[in-house]
């Protein structure tokens, strides 16, 4: 079993955050003062100490990694970069990062550090489709017990990626036979949540009693205060109906048949709220809400988790 | 009107079954339950529990930052392809 922060992420991936956040600070400065070509000084020293210890396969994934943020961060500030130069160093930055890992096989390393970079990297590939399953399944097959490897793959399996929704219903139904011995059948619960949080209309193809057995299963083995309020404002929000969902009626009964088992989760198995889990399942669907102030983020997210909470209470139980 | 339609919404509250639009009302109405100190006190402190901060959730950020941010479906549909097409013209 690989360690995980209390709140599901692999301390190995927790590790590489800083260094990645001084690597990138300098491009991120840049762009936001429209200046187009970034000291790149430290990714070369990085560069430069990687070549020095090749055999470090962590550094190399930290390098890579540091490499898709890069990627992103130029493609998120298209507004004020010209959109040709802003894609093609986004390009650039992945063809980087998979020509670094290609150095390393994660397998062989028993590294699911180096496959986690792997799949972070795929959105940069020319065609992701042909590959992204098998990486994901190494991943998960290396390390089979950290949520987020499911929840990201479930966001992968959707047709606005490299997927499609009968994608998504195989490879739910097969991850919980292939992991039952670690979540009994807790990964079509895992996967789903990841897609819907995205996509709601995956759950037109998503069998709801399956899904709530599946759930029982996850809170069964992640017992801890992160998942609790992940699930409950999963349920409660993700799956809510909101005016600008128009999903069939038939995948409407099914959001709303999944969303009750949100008293459970609540009544058991919440002991306290994490504001900013909540904060950020609510921005996504009302994105009226979005701040990059961690304290507005953290009070927003309070106030919502307490009224849903109270709003329940409300109703007798069935 | 929220999704679900009047009757069914009208007659779910006599009879005491979910109103599922509740949740997005309570997401549009957050900004002005805050303006209302002391009602905000007083539902923080009803809620029976208690807020927490955990450093674990700073950290949880990166994985949410790269849901919301990067790897979000834009709010208006648009997929990731269309997004990457719209940027090579």
């Amino acid at each position: 079993m690989n360690a995980t922060t209390a709140s599901g992420m692999p301390i190995s991936e927790a590790l590489t955050l800083g260094a990645r956040k001084v690597v990138l600070s300098p491009i991120r400065d840049a762009l936001e003062n429209g200046v187009q070509q970034p000291s790149l000084d430290v990714f070369h020293a990085v560069h430069d100490a990687m070549h020095a210890h090749p055999r470090n396969y962590g550094l190399a994934a930290l390098l890579c990694l540091a490499h898709v943020d890069a990627g992103f961060i130029w493609l998120n500030y298209t507004g004020k970069v010209q959109k040709q130069i802003a894609h093609k160093t986004f390009r650039r930055h992945f063809a980087m990062a998979q020509e670094i890992l290609n150095n390393y096989n994660a397998y062989d390393l028993g590294s699911s550090l180096l496959a986690l970079t792997q799949c972070a990297i795929l959105p940069g590939l020319d065609d992701p489709a042909l590959r992204f399953c098998d990486d994901y399944e190494d991943l998960i097959e290396l390390d089979p017990t950290t949520p987020q490897h499911f929840l990201k793959f479930g966001v992968h399996l959707l047709p606005a990626w490299f997927g499609s929704y009968a994608t998504l219903e195989n490879y739910a139904r097969k991850l919980t036979k292939t992991t039952y011995d670690f979540w009994g059948k807790g990964a079509y619960t895992l996967v789903y949540a990841g897609a819907i949080a995205q996509d709601v209309a995956a759950c037109e193809r998503v069998d709801p009693d399956l899904f709530l057995t599946s759930l029982l299963d996850v809170m069964e083995r992640r017992t801890d205060q992160h998942a609790a309020n992940h699930y409950a404002a999963f349920l409660t929000l993700t799956l809510a109906d909101a005016p600008h969902r128009n999903d069939s009626r038939a995948s409407q009964k099914k959001r709303h048949k999944i969303s009750e088992a949100a008293d459970y989760v609540i009544d058991e198995h919440m002991r306290e709220i994490h504001p900013l889990t909540w904060y950020h399942t609510a921005a996504v669907i009302n994105p009226a809400l979005q701040t990059d102030h961690i304290p507005t983020q953290k009070l927003y997210g309070g106030v919502i988790a307490a009224q849903i909470i109270a709003s329940r209470r409300r109703y007798p139980q069935t | 009107m929220p999704a679900g339609g009047f009757i069914e919404q009208t007659l779910g509250s006599l009879f005491g079954y979910r109103n599922h639009a509740e949740p997005f009302e309570i997401l549009q109405s957050v900004k002005d339950t805050l303006k209302d100190e002391s009602a905000t006190e007083r539902l923080l402190n009803s809620c029976g529990l208690p807020i927490t901060h955990q450093s674990e959730e700073e950290l949880e950020q990166s994985w949410y930052i790269s849901a919301v941010k990067n790897w979000r479906i834009w709010p208006n549909g648009i997929s990731w392809a269309a997004k990457s097409k719209n940027l090579t013209k």
